[in-house]
């Protein structure tokens, strides 16, 4: 982990919020029957259960965002992705089956979009809009009932809990954890900085940007798939509206966690400090019962607050750089 | 076959293709279905091409700038809900909570658009922000509930009235597109939209106060959501905070096949006009052979995308003009003296 940019600020915002939802509600700490304080890490341990799918997710959209990309498709692919994953869940195939479709389909979105956006040349911002609708049309057409129920032994699967942790948040950690190490130690993982901070000057030094693009699309597709497998086995039952603003918390998640929205600059870890934020947050807004209706402004203004910061910060950064001059 | 594609450009503008593609799209549709040209569908219709075409207008303008506002749904919404809860609760004269409705629209518009000249966070950032932001406080002003506005007459003459069996919307829309395409074509002020979207740098250095511009032009389009919020308002009687929903789609559809280039710097009001016709009119033909509504979605998410395809790569191919290698959402261009702040010296 780099002790730079805005990941030790982040883990204090996060630190600081956990001390004053522990200090107001019973986060942490409950107090039992004879008065005495006892740690009680339900809450924390579901919390991030609830919020393993959004962890997933914000990874791929990390990559995608530092490689200068954008992606708002994603709430819709993560419930095709989902729904496809009840339904052959619900088929009698085997079970392995159930987690490796959502995955087939999404990796076919991620090719889709990424095909379209590197060779078609266009904005991701009108691919990825188009494929947005799209997707949520062929979800309601999919789903005429209004929701769908994922069969039990795939459930199982998603509420298991090998040594104490749930399968949910060990395919997160894994996930992340290979990425990092994939963004930091490889070729690949450089040049998505590269091409992120200057197309033109990865050209220059023999990178295809638009290769990368590709291979960035595709694998957010990927990991959308990852993610809707994850929550599809975590909840059961699966609405034709999940989803929906998935894209924003995303966005949110990744530049919270001090990925320059340019592209070129931030970090895995610092996403996952983000995602945390901002279930922290939720939890905030829950306790302290402040409407769910209000929660898409909260996020909004987070979004537009963390990207003024960094586009702050980066000010400061070129007039430092060019000696106080403005 | 180069100087055949060469003629085909010059003698066939992008908008009379279109208007050809349109006329014909109109013909399969009445002739698939003779409900398509009686006088109550086209009046349904128009009512909501006036809703989507308000809103395209300033898109137009905006993305001939280079700019994206994905939140005009919400501000629909926000205005909507403003709207219904002030004469309701507030027990405000319906006059003056449409004005208020106005006001609130531009304002969120005008906030979009500080935001982006002011604090230099790109377009598409600000506006998908706001796109919750203002969505959110719709919600959460209307806590879920809804506020019935037919019995007002003002809202039925709005939503139902017509004047010489025009319905009342066109004749604030119609207007506004003459004057529009008008501004665009033949003002200084609509060649600037275009100086800006080819070189915003060389804009700036042309003395095009740039900033003042796309501030004016983001709060044109709140206005003018505004005023799709009160059209359909009136049209289905009832306010709520799920109004306009999916705006942002049909209107970027609508301009994108209306031929304006993502890019920025090429576009017509002209084109978008025949763009929202085109959009209102697939979207009621399938609706009268039948379609079911997602489908219809994903046909007109397909359209978009295919145009946007057919359109950038036919640019590419006719006039032979190379695009610069990145396509990518490029960082606000600032005057060449400040380098690019967020990609060259953030280097690890």
């Amino acid at each position: 982990m780099r002790w730079r940019g805005r990941e030790p600020f982040l883990l204090i915002m996060n630190g600081l919020l956990m001390a004053v939802l522990t200090a107001t509600t019973p986060f942490l700490l409950r107090r039992d029957a004879g008065g005495a304080m006892t740690l009680d890490l339900s809450a924390l341990r579901l919390l991030l259960d609830n919020y393993a799918a959004t962890f997933i997710g914000a990874v791929g959209m990390t990559l995608v965002i530092l490689s200068g990309q954008i992606d708002l498709s994603v709430g819709s692919a993560l419930a095709l992705c989902a729904v496809i994953a009840a339904q052959v869940s619900q088929m009698g195939w085997p079970l392995p089956l159930a987690f490796l479709a959502p995955i087939m389909v999404g990796t076919l979105i991620g090719l889709v979009n990424g095909t379209i956006v590197a060779y078609g040349r266009i904005h991701a911002i009108l691919v990825t809009l188009g494929m947005m609708t799209i997707l949520r049309g062929l979800v309601v057409h999919l789903v005429p009932a209004g929701w769908v129920a994922t069969s039990d032994a795939f459930k199982a699967v998603g509420l298991a809990r090998p040594l104490e942790i749930s399968t949910s948040i060990w395919i997160a950690g894994v996930f992340a954890l290979i990425v990092a190490f994939l963004m930091r130690y490889t070729r690949w993982g450089r040049e998505i900085y590269a091409v992120g901070s200057n197309p033109q000057a990865a050209t220059i030094t023999g990178i295809h940007p638009h290769r990368i693009w590709f291979s960035v699309l595709l694998f957010n597709g990927f990991t959308i798939g990852l993610a809707s497998a994850v929550h599809a086995s975590r909840f059961g039952v699966i609405q034709n509206n999940i989803g929906q603003g998935f894209e924003l918390l995303l966005i949110t998640a990744v530049v919270i966690g001090g990925t320059s929205i340019f592209g070129g600059y931030g970090s895995v870890w610092g996403t996952l400090l983000g995602v945390l934020f901002l279930a922290l947050v939720r939890s905030a807004l829950i306790y302290f019962r402040i409407p769910a209706l209000w929660e898409q402004a909260v996020y909004g203004a987070f979004l537009l607050f963390a990207v003024g910061l960094d586009i702050a910060r980066t000010r400061a950064w070129s007039r430092a750089l060019r000696g106080g001059a403005t | 076959m180069r100087g055949m594609a060469g003629v085909l450009a010059r003698g066939l503008t992008r908008e009379r293709i279109l208007l050809v593609i349109v006329v014909g799209l109109l013909v399969v549709i009445a002739s698939l279905t003779p409900k398509f040209l009686t006088s109550t569908n086209l009046q349904i219709t128009s009512r909501y091409l006036v809703e989507v075409g308000l809103v395209a207008i300033p898109m137009t303008m905006i993305i001939l700038i280079r700019g994206i506002d994905i939140s005009v749904g919400s501000i629909v919404a926000l205005s909507t809900v403003v709207l219904g809860f002030s004469w309701s609760v507030y027990q405000v004269p319906m006059a003056l909570a449409v004005l208020l409705a106005l006001a609130v629209a531009t304002l969120c518009g005008f906030l979009n658009g500080l935001a982006i000249t002011r604090l230099r966070v790109p377009d598409l950032v600000v506006t998908l922000s706001t796109l919750a932001i203002y969505r959110g406080i719709a919600e959460g002003l209307g806590g879920g509930g809804r506020v019935y506005l037919y019995e007002d007459p003002l809202m039925r003459f709005l939503g139902e009235g017509q004047i010489l069996g025009i319905p009342v919307g066109l004749f604030v829309f119609l207007p506004a597109v003459v004057a529009a395409g008008v501004m665009l074509d033949r003002s200084a002020w609509g060649r600037w939209l275009y100086a800006i979207g080819h070189n915003e740098t060389a804009a700036r250095f042309a003395g095009i106060r740039v900033d003042q511009i796309r501030l004016l032009v983001y709060t044109l389009s709140g206005l003018a959501s505004g005023w799709s919020a009160v059209f359909l308002a009136g049209r289905l009687g009832t306010a709520r905070a799920t109004a306009g929903l999916g705006l942002e789609f049909e209107v970027i559809t609508a301009v994108v096949v209306g031929g304006t280039a993502i890019s920025g710097g090429e576009g017509s009001i002209w084109g978008s006009f025949l763009g929202v016709v085109m959009v209102t009119a697939l979207r009621n033909g399938l609706n009268l052979i039948g379609v079911p509504s997602p489908i219809q979605a994903m046909i007109i998410g397909t359209l978009l995308i295919l145009t946007v395809l057919v359109n950038e790569n036919l640019r590419l191919r006719v006039r032979g003009w190379v695009r610069p290698v990145v396509p990518a959402p490029t960082p606000e261009a600032e005057p060449a003296h400040v380098a690019n702040p967020s990609s060259s010296q953030e280097r690890r």
